[in-house]
């Protein structure tokens, strides 16, 4: 953690400056690079300026969005249960969409249920099924009164497995193509999105960026314990409720629409951390900016690697990201707050 | 004198064993209230009840009001707990913790003003924590971390303060510091003080009443210097000694440990 709040500052500004050239510089990149200069050229006339504008700047956008709730959703659920560990992914959110979005491909795709507004039908089967295991989660945490992590943590690994397990018994009883699919959306993409959606997904996102950053103080003071919190006048129980219900709704739009890309929420708040200390004002603005601008990468790279093919950006994701968080512990192991 | 916390009939119970029973007393307005009573005695769960960290059966009225009908900030306002021991492992500052007990007088995604600011500075000057406050919680020694606390508990401006055996854990020192601390804010501020202690002397030296609890029962609540023996044997199940304190000639206790030779 760096002391000097003056240098945190200082750093957030020059992670903004970095986001904001990565969101202009991140869509020239891919099979084909492009220079600056295409911006300028209209869509019309060019087809390079089509693929720009109505491909790749979408894209990156969907990359950043997904990102920055990611990596909040991560945020809140780490501070909320004192554990780097308790992320929505851990907890069996993703999972859940999982299962959702593979019931659909095998038994329900043939019932030729149609895209809505943007939103596809497997998004929506993904959705729920991620509601579905928050909920179970959340219900199982509260037959015990205390809301306790340790056993909460333990639930989401159970529900984790429980719907992996569903979901390969499901990839096991359907045919080649629909194993295909489901493989497919189990990796995790940022390629399928509408117009629609981006213009419903982008004000989604500033909202619930915002109303986290608007609970910063709850969060800080949630980080010095359950009773702690609770003698200095916060409602823990409706306070956790409230997270929980927030989190595990933008979490599951963001998988349903981008399939589960894993780490993102787990590596990138504890990143943060690590750097900017436990204040959540700085620590939810700089989440949302590196979490966006950290997928944006990945997807570029995944866009570049093995260019002209492309990898599933799910791939990159675990991969660097484990790799960096590994070394990041290592190197941090004394200032490390678990 | 006005009574700030009353207590009827309160009973928890966890899986059908209760572990305080019927307790009611009452504290009024500047008392300092010993909590004495065996390990398992039901010292800290009623202590936690007072705190609200859980909802025993029975009645609890702060200021003649029922407990649940204070929203988390208001009670705040009127009731601080200091635990016996905390491990805060992020690593905030000793200033930011101690901002946090303004929270309660905080309006929705208010931010803290000037005038939080300046009882901020007056808890930090009380407890002497000036050299300290920047320093991180992660790095302090548990004397340091006890005082940052209560200076957050100050901050809260309570009427009540609930202490878990504050003093466990310090050295004489510290023990003196924090206690001439407790005593200040109780005499000069009236601040109403509940505390949980093994420590018997502590209770008889500082204290005006004494609660004494054994098996989730009270068995004693009265004058701090009418606690006897025959009580105490019966809670402790072990003999005591009762002396005068040198100077001050105030009653003391030593529990008879059996050893002498």
């Amino acid at each position: 953690m760096i002391k000097s709040s003056k240098t945190r500052f200082f750093i957030l500004i020059g992670s903004f400056i970095i986001y904001i050239g990565l969101l202009v510089s991140l869509p020239l990149l891919g099979s084909t690079v492009y220079k600056f200069g295409i911006y300028l050229s209209s869509p019309k006339e060019s087809l390079d300026a089509y693929v720009l504008l109505k491909m790749r700047v979408p894209r990156v956008i969907l990359a950043y969005c997904a990102g920055a709730i990611l990596a909040l959703g991560g945020m809140v659920f780490q501070s909320m249960f004192r554990n780097p560990l308790a992320t929505p992914f851990t907890l069996g959110i993703s999972s859940g969409c999982s299962f959702g979005a593979a019931i659909y491909l095998v038994l329900l795709a043939n019932f030729g249920f149609k895209t809505v507004a943007g939103i596809s039908p497997i998004s929506v089967f993904a959705f729920l099924g991620g509601l579905a295991a928050s909920m179970f989660i959340f219900s199982l945490t509260r037959i015990k009164k205390t809301f306790h992590t340790d056993y909460m943590l333990l639930a989401g690994i159970a529900v984790t497995l429980f719907f992996s397990s569903m979901v390969l018994i499901i990839q096991y009883v359907s045919n080649f193509h629909q194993t295909f699919l489901i493989f497919r959306w189990l990796i995790g993409g940022l390629e399928s999105v509408s117009r629609l959606t981006l213009m419903k997904l982008i004000p989604f996102t500033i909202g619930v960026s915002a109303v986290i950053f608007l609970y910063s103080t709850e969060l800080d003071i949630m980080l010095t314990g359950d009773e702690t919190a609770s003698s200095k006048g916060i409602d823990v129980v409706k306070l956790k409720l409230f997270m929980f219900i927030l989190v595990s709704f933008m979490i599951s739009c963001i998988v349903s629409i981008c399939g589960p890309i894993a780490f993102i929420d787990m590596i990138i708040p504890n990143i943060c951390r690590m750097i900017l200390g436990p204040r959540h004002k700085m620590l939810a603005v700089a989440s949302f900016l590196a979490g966006g601008a950290f997928l944006a990468l990945c997807d570029a790279l995944a866009r570049t690697l093995i260019s002209p093919s492309e990898l599933p950006v799910g791939i990159i994701t675990a991969l660097l990201g484990g790799i960096f968080f590994i070394w990041l512990l290592l190197r941090h192991a004394k200032n490390y707050s678990s | 004198m006005t009574t700030v916390v009353e207590t009827i009939n309160l009973t928890f119970s966890i899986d059908g064993k209760d572990i305080i029973k019927s307790i009611s007393f009452e504290a009024k307005k500047g008392d300092f209230i010993s909590i004495i009573g065996p390990n398992g005695a039901g010292k800290t769960t009623l202590l936690r009840c007072l705190a609200r960290f859980i909802k025993p059966a029975g009645e609890i009225l702060f200021f003649g009001k029922p407990a649940g009908k204070f929203s988390r900030k208001k009670f705040a306002r009127e009731v601080a707990y200091v635990p016996q021991k905390h491990n805060i492992t992020y690593p905030f500052s000793v200033e930011e913790f101690i901002t946090m007990g303004r929270y309660p007088y905080l309006s929705p995604f208010e931010i803290i003003s000037a005038k939080d600011r300046e009882i901020v500075d007056q808890a930090i000057r009380i407890t002497r924590l000036n050299e300290l406050r920047k320093r991180l919680l992660t790095t302090l020694s548990g004397g340091e971390m006890q005082k940052t606390i209560i200076a957050s508990a100050i901050a809260q401006q309570p009427k009540i303060l609930l202490l878990d055996e504050v003093m466990t854990y310090l050295d004489p020192h510290y023990q003196q510091e924090i206690i001439s601390l407790i005593r200040k804010l109780n005499k000069e501020n009236e601040i109403t003080v509940l505390s949980v202690t093994h420590d018997l002397s502590f209770a008889t030296l500082f204290s005006q009443k004494i609660l004494a609890l054994s098996g989730g029962r009270k068995i004693f609540f009265g004058d701090a210097a009418k606690i006897n023996r025959q009580i105490l044997s019966q809670i402790y199940g072990i003999e005591f000694d009762f002396i005068n304190h040198p100077k001050t000639g105030k009653l003391m206790i030593i529990p008879d440990w059996k050893t002498h030779d």
